[in-house]
């Protein structure tokens, strides 16, 4: 078994126990959010993409900021919330053209042929005189 | 004590559900609140960069594009609200520093951070949740 499916395994056995009094788990708020906790990082692992390639790299830099026993600085959090910004605006973009897809078109009104526009002068098609029949004379 | 006693149980099943994966585990390396905090938004805003990655993929049925932008519509507040408690706890923090206000205080703003942690993680769960069911 791979590390990744043993991982998996360990997470949902877990998850089990933690949301089971019966097997000696508890009950309370705090181990239910334990247990949803356990739920995203198995999801992740289950996903193996690259969000858990870029959770491993900000592993890493959370590993260097305790090592160095540091809190995260103001820019660092200012970085997070900008990336957190625009992914939410590129998902409201996203929703408006969703549901602009949605939207019954504007009902169309019945198309009138717009009237022929007075011919010009210039242009009307000039009959041609009628002869006349010359008078009789005497 | 007893919420000692609840972080060292917390971090000892962190450490035995990523036996096979110790490098992907953001919460677990934090060592203190602060760290903690910006590990849990941290992870959030990586699933929330993904989902916005995803919804923009046209291939995807707009049913599951929509609810990823839902999911991500719920979590979001939740996530604000964390860089709200966290502002907050670094006010109280100087003030009790400096003498200004009681250790109480301070251990409120404290639980306060941390509860806005595990508030923000069932709603993250259901975003990578339809993440998932995006990429099946």
């Amino acid at each position: 078994m791979d590390p990744i499916s043993l991982a998996l395994l360990a997470i949902n056995g877990l998850r089990t126990v933690m949301a089971n009094p019966a097997l000696g788990g508890g009950s309370s708020l705090r181990m239910n959010q334990a247990s949803e906790l356990l739920g995203i990082l198995g999801t992740l692992l289950a996903q193996g993409d690259d969000a858990l390639d870029d959770l491993k790299e900000f592993t890493k830099t959370i590993e260097a900021m305790a090592k160095e026993g540091r809190a995260p600085t103001r820019t660092e959090w200012d970085i997070l919330r900008r990336r957190s910004d625009d992914a939410h605006e590129r998902l409201q973009r996203a929703k408006e053209e969703l549901l602009a897809e949605e939207e019954p078109e504007p009902e169309v009104p019945e198309v009138t042929e717009e009237p022929a526009p007075e011919p010009s002068p210039a242009e009307d098609p000039v009959d041609p005189p009628e002869e006349e029949d010359p008078p009789v004379t005497g | 004590m007893r919420k000692l006693d609840y972080r060292i149980a917390w971090i000892l099943l962190w450490a035995i559900a990523l036996a096979g994966c110790q490098s992907a585990n953001p919460i677990k390396a934090a060592e203190t609140t602060e760290q903690r905090a910006y590990a849990a938004y941290g992870t959030f805003v990586i699933v929330q960069e993904k989902a916005a990655d995803l919804v923009e993929q046209q291939n995807i049925p707009r049913s599951v594009r929509l609810q990823i932008i839902q999911a991500e519509e719920r979590a979001k507040p939740v996530a604000d609200s964390l860089l709200d408690a966290y502002t907050e706890f670094l006010v109280v923090r100087a003030e009790f520093e400096a003498g200004q206000t009681s250790e109480q205080r301070f251990v409120i703003a404290s639980e306060r951070l941390d509860d806005w942690v595990t508030q923000l993680a069932p709603l993250v769960n259901e975003l990578i949740r339809n993440i998932k069911g995006a990429e099946n």
